[in-house]
Parts: structure tokens; C-alpha cells; sequence
């Protein structure tokens, strides 16, 4: 498999303030990666850096095989091969949508420009839109402009800056999968960047996790969520709370929802604090069950609904109840805790 | 809604009340005539007779329009300009009236007032040849008409044919002349042009002066103020045509407008300005001759000697500009 | 959608319960008394001037057409060209340079550079002629030092001369505008264009400069306009163009209607090419839907690049103010003694009242204006807004003549109803009041407050209208407590602009000052028609120190 992206080691500072710190990732021919992180964390800087608006201070990034960027070396955007989609989409509005998609269509003409023109239109459903103007087309067509300009040139990485963060909510979630299965088909490797893990879910095969400059862990959104490399990942992806707790043994903890059995990895085994995460769906409502938590917050969300429970140990948790049973605030109901993967941290002072 | 309707009509109010009003111990004067040469006379007059003159300045066709346009309600009561030929149209359009004075008869020589005498010439421009006494010799020179001789070719400088001076000249020279010959004379000066027509005199004499040409036609007064500023440059005035006609001379001077409401007041004011003592301010001020003859001019001005005018009727500036115009255009005198 | 600011027709609306009241009312909206009001203020000077094509004037015509027309127009129309060429390189590279690239001294640059605003082009022209011609300074350093170059200097007299002098008074026009486009879309664009392969420069050519189009074409416009109508710099230069056959015919031919029809054919060359520019346009939008840019990094400029464009950016300024206004300052100080007295504050404090108070009166008409294209946009109204604006396009005397003709027949016409319902014999009511003056410069400069202040309004949306309704503000209040402070921007460039033009404003202000109204403007104009170049330059300096302060605030402003 050929690695199309490599980014090694790389970090930027603006003055004093350094917003990149010794980041490397690297994406194969054909793979779809995101960057997910709060707003400020610096993915923006990197997108732009491995475009080639931003340089570097140390480090460097390869584009098939080659080096774009260095300490002395920012070869510019428009010799790097790459298409961008940018967050407001940027399309240029004296000129048409057919005009638009054309424009990075430099090599060839005529015929050949038409052909390629119409299958990108088709491929992004926009075959009847080729005369109007960026002004007279929805939101959600102006993105797919953007998407069919950026990929008419057959770039060998397409770069997305929060592609759908314009969009409403419902447009979305359709965009982001349409934009997997279009990405999917033309087989181009591709890198976004956004905040929204629901997109990064639908969207990416690799997700790196950006907290301040820096890329804590780069995985499947499924072991992102499902094995957290820190707390501040498990935080971040999902919901869910860390639940103070004490290692009993290479295979218990002892924790307020009572004792949890099953595999773990943690350095210590016997008699130290740690902290366990609970997501919602570990806890099952069961009014038989004995044990109780007593509704403190409840927020209604269609399907399910989320409880703040309280525990008879003080502590809280979150669990995802199907709304069809409905409780009051103040109520207690009976849990059962059944968590599969037990994951550990390393307790924390916690306000 | 009252209260704004009240609130503009006090403001307009406000506003109208800012105007100034002629009253009758006031004189209204339009002048042509730059306002740093006619405040001093002005103020002499107000303090000698206590009547205020109230003033405006501009160029005489822009003021002559105004005083169309105003008719009967114009508060002007003296136009004043700086040519004969706008003093003739300003006649022409009826926006002078007749005056007899016995006064103005006697202080003004015929051939500087209107036969009409609807204007009167105030002061004296002769508009005469100037040379570079290093570059050509008074020898050389003789007459206006000898300056389109192939021998001054690339050598003379001239102020551009749309100032009202150069066409006054031009228009006497018609009268003189005839027409046919006065093309011919005008092609010759724009062949023996040195550079393109400068819009000013003075620039007409600094270019003499550092050689762009030899010699050039001006006004005297010019002259005059460049010497002034500038005593050590090799400029000489040269007059023209002694043995002929004489040199060309051009006024300025006023007429009583013709809806004035202080007629009286007026004249009195035009009468005092050909007298001796405003003579003197009118003239030396700009170091122009003095229209009155009894008057002897500004010491510098005198010390460029005394010379032979040339007598035909001003009014003939007037009556020929538009042709001398048009024949300039044609020989291509920009 | 009723008006979210109804004035006085919501009295009207409340009142009537006919039908046919109401349909009448609607007509009745103050929005557009006001539109039609200004538009009449406009267009009776304007018809004045167009009156005169009732009159005979062949034997003019003739005259003209045979030996001078063909040279007026070959100088007008490369004048023109020259000029609008020249302001669109300098404007739009120094508005590049300056509003999305970085290079040393940028941050003065991005102000100084409009600092030749407030020197006239008049003031330009005597001052470069002063040190460039034969006799000045420069060709006489030349002669002396070597001797063998003369003659060979380019003749500054020319076509040339006059290209560059204008050039380098009128760019700031362009530069304003253009730099305000190229901040707002400017680096997004490239971005965009590079990462589709196309390089920096080519980038620039195919979307920058294309989606600045308007705001390009806009400041060329008043270019265009403040050329073909200038009257001062070409007759210093002795250059005769379409407007030296207006004044011919009017001060050498004695013929107003002559010079009335031909300024005619001036103003209608403008309005065509103002067509033109508009139907060129009219489908294509050149901003983005969607959030505007928020604060970008600059492209900083390296190596020689940064300091050919810092160089560049010096040489115009030096050439464009610096040289001049030393110059000035140096024959001020020359003739200071003779020449100052405290009278020069008189003309200083002068000038400065009639700029504010025009200022203020056309920045308050622009936004009514503004707001009443705004709630009408039907074709009476939009003709009525166009021909309020076209006071911009006449030569100054002209105009002024119009408006003085109109003036005194309102006066006449006053006068006489007094004297009917009173019995009261008044002389001039308005005629030489600052009332007249103010009007006419609100006539004359409407163009160039109102193009300001209707781009601003742009950026106010119907929402924010509908939104402070809903929370109880509407009316006056909604005007001055939502829509001033966004329109802030706007209005105070406005204001800068049509001070300084006032400033500088003289045909105008000579023709209908009140007795003993003299400004620096005036002044001016009678020591530079004396031929006193040096005597003039203090009143020049005046004029341009005062119009300083307005310009720095303006490119404060336009930092943001």
C-alpha cells in the first residue's frame, strides 16, 4: 500500500505561541483520516500547513514520497497536487458552477474538459445546475460544487476544513456518508478536519485526536471510543462519566455500581485508586434490579433518554434509557451495570 | 409632525438670516479684478466717505451671468474687470447702463471708454514685447507683426490664446490689419514658437529668462512683479510699433450695472475711482499706468520709459473677439 | 413588506379609511418625497443646463467641429485612458500590497498612501510644473551640472505630464475601494484558485482582481468623472481637452447655451457608461454567500519581493505628496512674511465651516436616500436616485452656472409671492445665503456621499429589522440605535470623502459665496490665475493640512 501522506514530526508556532507540537500521522492510497478536536486546538493550522498556505518550524510533511514541506523548504500550494474544500466553501462567485468545477482543469481542454465536467456533476447529483451561479444554488449544492471542484484535477490528497459545518443538522448527516461513498468510489485519499465526532464517525477511516497541538491518538473511531488512550479522549469522544474506583485484583474493581469483573490492562493490580469509564449504555435500566440511582437530571432525545443518575455512593453516572419509559426527576430506578470493557485510568483530583 | 414643520422653518430661518443684505449705505461691486488689488482702494473709499462696499470676485463672464440671471433683483450696482472686450460684451447684454458724468469725461482719454459710456477704463495694461538681453539685442526688434519672421524662428514664447489678453491683442491687430493678414501674422508666431503656449505670463518670463526662448509678449505688470521678486534676471521690456501705430494697451475698468438700485451711488464711486488720489491706488498697486492722464504712474513703472499707445477705440476688442478667436483656432495658436 | 420605518405615512395610513386614500397614501411615503425631492434639487440645474439646447448656437458648433473637435477628443478621449489606466495599476497593486500582503512599513504605508486625497489636482499640477518644467529647480539643476542634456528632457507639458499628474491625485479613489474588496474576499479566493494549481499570480488575475470588479469599477467611475470635468490642471497644462471647448465657448464666444450643450454631451457620456457598466454586471454576483473572512494571516512577502514592494509603495508616495507638499511648504516659507496675515485664518476657518456643514448635510441625505432605495425599488425611484447623483459628473462652472440660474428664479419667483401676500419688497432671499451654498455642494457631491453609505447598507439585513421590531424598537429609534452604529463605518467615510472634496472645491463656492466668503479654495484659484504659482502655495498648504485630518481618520476607518 502506498503511503500517500506522511507528516513527521511537525511543529508550528505563531510568535511566542506554539500551536503545533511534534505531530506525525500518515495516511495510505486511498484512506479517508480526520482530524477531530475543540475549536483552537491547532487542526485548522495543520490542514493549512500540509496544503502549503502555512510552513513549518521543524519537522517535515511528504506528499508521495516527496518533501512539500520542511525548515527550509514550502514548496507552494499549487505544486503540491492537492485539492481543498474549504469551510465556507470559497467557490468563486462571478463565475458558474460549470465555470467553478472547471477552473483547476488546466491540462486539458475540449472535449475531455466537458466529459470530466459532467461526470463530476453527475457524480455529485448536480447535473442540472451547470449554468447558475454560486447565489442561486442552496447551501447544500454549494457544498458539493466545492466537493466536484476540488476533485475535477484528480488530486493526489483532497483536504476538507469543516466541510459541513454551514450545513443544518439533518443535511448533515446525509452529506457526511454521501461524501464517504463518493471520496469511496473515486478511491482518493483524503484528510478532514473537524470538531463534530459524529461527522469524523461517518466520514473517516482514521481519526487523530488533536488536544492543544498536539495528536493524542490516532485510530478507528471504534477503538476511539471504545478504547480511549487518556481520560481527555474518553472525555471528549462520547459520553460518558470516570467513576473513582479501587483495583482489587488482576481482574475486579470495586467501584459505586458494585464490582466490576473482567479483562483489563493497568500497571498496578492490587489496592490502587483508579478511574473507570462508564458510557451510558453500560448501564441498563431493569426495574427488578435492587440496585437504585435516583434521577437527577433527564434530557429527552427521541429514541432515548439520557438520565443523570445519582448513586447510593454519591457518585454519578449517565445512562441511556429507551424512551418509552418514561421518569420523573427525583425518582430512583433500578440499574444494572454491564460494562464489557473495562477501561482504567489514572485517578485524578477532581473538582 | 408640527413640530418639525417648525423646527425647519426656524432653521431656515437661521439660515437666510446669515445672508448679507445690502443695505442703503452699501455698495455692491462685482469684480473681475483680483480681490488683493481692490480691498485697499475699498477701505479707502469707505474711510474717506463712510459708504461700505461689499464685494465678490470671479471671472467676468461667470460674474456678467450672475448678473443675467439676477435681472432686476441683482444687488450688484459696479461690475469691474480686467479687459476691455468683457466690458464690451457686459455692454452688448445690457447689463451696463449709459452714465454722463462730466467727471469721468475729463479724467478718462476717449479711446478708453465706451462711446456709449456704458464703461469706463480704469488703469492701463500695455501688453508689449519682453526679451532676454542676453540671447537678443533691441535691434532685432521692431513690431508685433515682425515677430512671425522666419529670423525668430524657435525663439519666441508665447502665454496660451485662450487668455483674454492675447485675444484683445489679436483683435486690435484684426482692426488694424484686416483679417487675411492677421492670420498670416499669428501662423508665423506659431511657427516660430520655442514651446507650447504657457497658461501665465509670469511662466512665459521665468521660461525667457532660463533660456527656453528669447523673447515673448506680456504684460507689463508681470514684468514688473517678476523683477520685483527676481532683480538680477535678464529681462528687458522692448515697445513695439513707435513707428507705426504704437503699442497695444488693454484696461481694466467698470461700468454702473444696469438694474443697480444705487445708481447715484454708484457714479460717485466710478467718478472717485478716475480721480487723482484712487488713480494712483488703483494702478501703482498692480504697477499698471494709470488711466487718467494727469496721474504719472508708479516710479518703476515710469523707469521703463514712456512710448506711443496705440489710439484705436477699445471697444474694438470686444467687437472683434469672437473672429480673433476663431482665427487663432485656426492658425493652430494653441 | 410594509416599511420597518414608516414615518409619516403610518399617520396617513392610520387615518384613511378609503381605499383610494390608502392606495394613494402609499404614494405618499415620505421615502419617496424624499427620493423625489432630492432628484427635483438635482435636476433643476441640471434641466437649466439642458434648456439650452433650444438656443441656436450652429455658427459655434461649426466653428469647433471644423478646426477643434477632432484634437478635444483625441486629447479628451487619451486623457481618459491614460489616466484610468494608470489609476487602475496603481490603485489595485498598492491596494493589493497593502491589504493582504505584508512587507516592511506596510502599516504607514496602508494610510500615507491615501494622503494625496487631500491635495487638489490643480495643486498638483502648478506644483509639479513649478518643479519640473524648463525653468524649474530640476531642468536647471540639469542644465548646469550637464550641459549637454538639454533638450533632451521629456517635454512635461504634454499629454504625458498631465497623465501622470492626475494619475498620482486621483489613484487614492481606486486604492480605497479596491483595497476594501481585496480584504473582505481577497485571500480566500487565491487560496481557493491555488489549491486548484494555479499560481499566486495567476490566481490574482482569474479571481481576486475578477471579484473586486465593482468596487474597481466604482472608484474608476469617480476617476473617470473628476477627469473629463476638471478644468484647473488642464488649463495650467495648456491641455486641451473636451472641457477647454465648454469654457472657450462660454468666456470666448460669450456663448452659454453653446458651452451648456456641450457640457450636456459630458453628462451623458457618464450616464452610458454607467449603463454600460451596470448591465455588464447585472447577473453575476461578486460576494460570497456566507460568512465573510474573519482576521487571515497576510501573505508575507520575502526577499527582494518584500523591498521592490516596499520601494514602490515609497516612490509613490514621495512623488504623489511627499515632494510636493515640501515643495510647498518650502515657497510658503519663501513668501511667508509678505504674504501671511491673519486673514489666512479667516479663509482656514472658512473653509473648514463649509466642509463640515456640507458634510453633514449630504451624509444626512445620503442615508435617506440610501434607506428610500432600500424600501423602493421600483424604476421611478431607482431614475430619480440615479439622476440625484449626476451633479458629480458636470464640470464645476457649469454646474455652478445652472444652479445659480436655478437659484435666482426661486428667488425671483419668492419675491414675488412675498410682494403679492405681503406687500413686501425684498431683495435676494437665498440667493448669497450659506443656505445656497450648502445646497449646491449637496448637488454637486450627493455622488460621492451616497456611494458610501448605500454599500454599508447592504450589509444590514432584513432580519436585523425584523428582529428589533419584535423586541419593540422600531421607528427613528430603530435607525439610530441598530442601524447607525453598522452603518458607522459607511457614514464616516462619507463624511471624510465629501469634506475634502469641499475643501478643495472651488467654481462652486466662488460663484455662490456670500460677500466676503472668501476660502482657501477661492484664494487659491486668484493667485494661481495671476500666474503666482509661490504666493498661492500658502493657502495650498492650509487646504491640504486641513483636508489631513479627515483622510488619516478615513484610513482608520478602513482598517477595520
Amino acid at each position: 500500500m502506498k503511503t500517500v501522506l506522511e507528516v513527521k514530526n511537525i511543529s508550528k508556532s505563531f510568535g511566542n505561541q506554539p500551536v503545533v507540537k511534534n505531530l506525525a500521522l500518515s495516511l495510505d492510497k486511498g484512506a479517508i483520516g480526520c482530524l477531530l478536536g475543540p475549536s483552537g486546538c491547532g487542526k485548522t493550522t495543520i490542514l493549512r500547513a500540509i496544503a502549503g498556505f502555512e510552513g513549518i518550524d521543524a519537522g517535515e510533511i511528504r506528499i508521495n514520497q516527496s518533501i512539500v514541506s520542511g525548515r527550509h523548504i514550502l514548496v507552494p500550494p499549487e505544486q503540491r497536487r492537492i485539492g481543498m474544500v474549504f469551510q465556507d466553501y470559497a467557490l468563486f462567485p462571478h463565475l458558474s458552477v460549470k465555470d467553478n468545477v472547471a477552473f483547476g482543469l488546466r491540462k486539458i481542454k475540449g472535449k475531455e474538459k466537458e466529459r470530466r465536467i459532467d461526470e463530476l456533476l453527475h457524480l455529485v447529483r448536480l447535473d442540472d445546475a451547470e449554468k447558475k451561479f454560486p447565489h442561486e444554488i442552496s447551501g447544500g449544492q454549494q457544498q458539493r460544487v466545492a466537493l466536484a471542484r476540488a476533485l475535477a484535477p484528480e488530486p493526489e490528497l483532497l483536504l476538507m476544513d469543516e466541510p459541513f459545518s454551514n450545513l443544518d443538522v439533518a443535511l448533515r448527516e446525509r452529506l457526511s456518508t454521501e461524501v464517504r461513498e463518493i471520496l469511496k468510489e473515486q478511491e482518493t485519499t483524503a484528510l478532514m478536519v473537524t470538531h463534530n465526532q459524529h461527522e469524523a464517525f461517518a466520514v473517516a477511516d482514521e481519526i487523530g485526536v488533536i488536544q492543544d497541538g498536539n495528536l493524542v491518538q490516532w485510530d478507528s473511531g471504534h477503538n476511539l471510543y471504545h478504547r480511549p488512550a487518556n481520560d481527555w479522549v474518553a472525555d471528549f469522544v462520547g459520553d460518558g462519566v470516570l467513576l473513582p474506583g479501587m483495583v482489587l485484583d488482576d481482574r475486579r474493581v470495586e467501584t459505586g455500581l458494585g464490582v466490576l469483573e473482567g479483562q483489563f490492562k493497568y500497571p498496578c493490580r492490587n489496592g490502587c485508586p483508579a478511574d473507570v469509564l462508564i458510557r451510558p449504555e453500560d448501564i441498563i435500566h431493569d426495574d427488578a434490579s435492587n440496585f437504585k440511582g435516583k434521577i437527577l437530571k433527564k434530557h429527552f432525545r427521541g429514541a432515548n433518554i439520557l438520565y443523570t443518575l445519582q448513586l447510593p455512593s454519591e457518585d454519578v453516572v449517565l445512562a441511556l434509557v429507551p424512551s418509552t419509559c418514561q421518569h420523573d426527576i427525583g425518582q430512583s430506578i433500578g440499574i444494572i451495570p454491564r460494562v464489557d470493557d473495562i477501561i482504567l485510568f489514572e485517578r485524578r483530583e477532581r473538582i | 409632525m408640527i413640530k418639525r414643520i417648525l423646527v425647519l422653518t426656524a432653521l431656515t430661518i437661521f439660515f437666510v438670516s446669515l445672508s448679507a443684505t445690502a443695505f442703503c449705505k452699501e455698495l455692491v461691486v462685482y469684480s473681475a479684478r483680483k480681490e488683493h488689488l481692490i480691498r485697499p482702494l475699498f477701505e479707502a473709499y469707505t474711510k474717506e466717505t463712510g459708504v461700505k462696499i461689499n464685494y465678490i470676485t470671479d471671472k467676468a463672464a461667470v460674474l456678467m451671468q450672475r448678473v443675467k440671471a439676477e435681472g432686476q433683483a441683482t444687488p450688484a450696482d459696479l461690475l469691474i474687470t480686467v479687459d476691455a472686450g468683457n466690458l464690451w460684451h457686459a455692454a452688448q447684454e445690457g447689463i451696463l447702463q449709459p452714465v454722463s458724468s462730466k467727471i469721468l469725461s475729463e479724467n478718462i482719454p476717449s479711446h478708453l471708454r465706451d462711446p456709449g459710456n456704458r464703461w469706463f477704463g480704469l488703469s492701463i495694461r500695455a501688453r508689449t514685447i519682453v526679451y532676454n538681453l542676453q540671447k537678443a539685442a533691441p535691434n532685432e526688434l521692431s513690431t508685433y507683426e515682425n515677430l512671425a519672421e522666419p529670423k525668430w524662428k524657435g525663439r519666441l514664447l508665447l502665454r496660451t490664446s485662450k487668455k483674454v489678453y492675447n485675444q484683445s491683442l489679436v483683435a486690435m491687430l484684426m482692426t488694424e490689419h484686416g483679417e487675411a493678414k492677421t492670420e498670416e501674422i499669428i501662423r508665423g508666431w506659431v511657427k516660430n514658437l520655442a514651446a507650447p503656449p504657457f497658461s501665465s505670463d509670469t511662466k512665459v518670463l521665468e521660461a525667457i529668462a532660463a533660456g527656453q526662448g528669447d523673447v515673448g509678449i506680456v504684460n507689463t505688470y508681470y514684468v514688473g512683479r517678476v523683477l520685483k521678486k527676481k532683480p538680477n534676471l535678464p529681462l528687458r521690456i522692448f515697445w513695439p510699433n513707435q513707428n507705426a501705430n504704437g503699442v497695444h494697451v488693454n484696461v481694466s475698468g467698470g461700468g454702473v450695472v444696469a438694474h443697480s438700485q444705487h445708481k447715484e451711488a454708484a457714479i460717485k464711486l466710478l467718478e472717485w475711482l478716475s480721480s487723482e488720489q484712487a488713480q494712483n491706488l488703483y494702478a501703482d498697486v498692480n504697477l499698471e499706468y494709470p488711466a487718467n492722464p494727469r496721474v504719472s504712474p508708479d516710479p518703476v513703472v515710469a523707469a521703463w520709459g514712456k512710448f506711443k499707445q496705440n489710439p484705436i477705440n477699445l471697444d474694438n476688442a470686444g467687437k472683434f473677439q469672437v473672429r480673433a478667436i476663431q482665427l487663432m483656432d485656426r492658425a493652430g495658436y494653441r | 413588506m410594509r416599511n420597518a420605518i414608516c414615518l409619516n405615512s403610518e399617520y396617513v395610513c392610520q387615518r384613511s379609511r378609503f381605499p383610494v386614500w390608502q392606495k394613494f397614501a402609499g404614494y405618499l411615503d415620505t421615502w419617496r418625497f424624499i427620493t423625489y425631492g432630492l432628484a427635483l434639487t438635482v435636476a433643476l440645474p441640471l434641466s437649466v443646463i439642458l434648456w439650452s439646447f433650444n438656443y441656436q448656437t450652429q455658427e459655434i458648433w461649426q466653428h469647433l467641429a471644423r478646426h477643434m473637435l477632432a484634437d478635444l477628443l483625441l486629447n479628451t478621449a487619451v486623457l481618459a485612458a491614460g489616466v484610468l489606466t494608470a489609476t487602475l495599476i496603481l490603485g489595485v497593486s498598492l491596494a493589493w500590497l497593502t491589504g493582504v500582503c505584508d512587507f516592511p512599513g506596510r502599516k504607514i504605508f496602508t494610510w500615507a498612501l491615501l494622503l494625496p486625497i487631500a491635495m487638489p489636482t490643480y495643486v498638483l499640477a502648478f506644483v509639479t510644473l513649478g518643479l519640473m518644467d524648463f525653468s524649474g529647480p530640476v531642468q536647471t539643476f540639469f542644465r548646469a551640472w550637464f550641459p549637454a542634456s538639454t533638450g533632451w528632457f521629456p517635454n512635461v507639458r504634454s499629454a504625458g505630464g498631465i497623465i501622470i499628474v492626475m494619475s498620482l491625485a486621483l489613484y487614492p479613489y481606486v486604492y480605497l475601494l479596491a483595497r476594501g474588496a481585496f480584504r473582505t474576499q481577497g485571500k480566500r479566493a487565491m487560496e481557493a484558485a491555488q489549491s486548484l494549481g494555479w499560481s499566486r499570480t495567476s490566481s490574482f488575475f482569474k479571481v481576486a482582481l475578477p471579484m473586486a470588479r465593482p468596487w474597481i469599477a466604482g472608484g474608476l467611475l469617480l476617476v473617470l468623472m473628476e477627469a473629463l470635468a476638471d478644468f484647473g490642471a488642464v488649463s495650467i497644462f495648456n491641455f486641451d481637452t473636451f472641457t477647454t471647448a465648454i469654457y472657450k465657448a462660454w468666456f470666448g464666444f460669450f456663448s452659454l447655451p453653446a458651452a451648456a450643450q456641450l457640457s450636456s454631451i459630458l453628462v451623458i457620456i457618464i450616464f452610458v457608461v454607467i449603463a454600460v457598466e451596470q448591465k455588464a454586471r447585472k447577473k453575476k454576483r461578486f460576494t460570497q454567500s456566507g460568512r465573510s473572512e474573519g482576521q487571515f494571516d497576510r501573505i508575507k512577502l520575502q526577499g527582494w519581493k518584500k523591498w521592490t514592494a516596499a520601494l514602490f509603495a515609497l516612490t509613490v508616495l514621495l512623488i504623489a505628496f511627499v515632494i510636493p507638499f515640501a515643495q510647498l511648504l518650502i515657497w510658503s516659507a519663501e513668501i511667508f512674511n509678505e504674504e501671511f496675515n491673519f486673514r489666512y485664518l479667516g479663509f482656514l476657518w472658512r473653509s473648514l465651516f463649509f466642509a463640515l456643514l456640507a458634510s453633514a448635510s449630504i451624509v444626512f441625505c445620503s442615508i435617506l436616500l440610501a434607506y428610500a432605495n432600500r424600501q423602493h425599488k421600483d424604476k421611478l425611484s431607482r431614475f430619480c436616485l440615479r439622476i440625484s447623483t449626476l451633479g458629480y459628473a458636470l464640470p464645476g462652472t457649469v454646474l455652478a452656472v445652472g444652479i445659480v440660474i436655478t437659484i435666482t428664479s426661486v428667488d425671483k419667483q419668492l419675491a414675488n409671492i412675498l410682494k403679492m401676500f405681503f406687500g413686501y419688497q425684498s431683495g435676494s432671499l437665498i440667493q448669497g445665503t450659506i443656505t445656497t451654498v450648502v445646497a449646491a455642494y449637496l448637488i454637486r457631491f450627493m455622488a460621492a456621499g451616497y456611494n458610501s453609505v448605500n454599500s454599508a447598507m447592504h450589509r444590514i439585513s432584513g432580519n436585523l429589522d425584523e428582529a428589533s421590531i419584535s423586541l419593540g424598537v422600531k421607528g427613528v429609534s430603530l435607525l439610530r440605535k441598530v442601524h447607525v452604529p453598522i452603518l458607522k463605518t459607511g457614514i464616516l467615510t462619507a463624511a471624510m470623502l465629501v469634506f475634502v472634496d469641499v475643501m478643495k472645491e472651488m467654481p462652486i463656492t466662488l460663484m455662490t459665496r456670500p460677500f466676503g466668503w472668501d476660502t482657501l479654495a477661492v484664494k487659491i484659484f486668484e493667485l494661481t490665475s495671476e500666474g503666482e504659482w509661490e504666493r498661492a502655495a500658502l493657502p495650498a498648504v492650509a487646504l491640504v493640512l486641513g483636508g489631513l485630518i479627515p483622510v488619516i481618520i478615513l484610513t482608520k476607518q478602513t482598517e477595520k
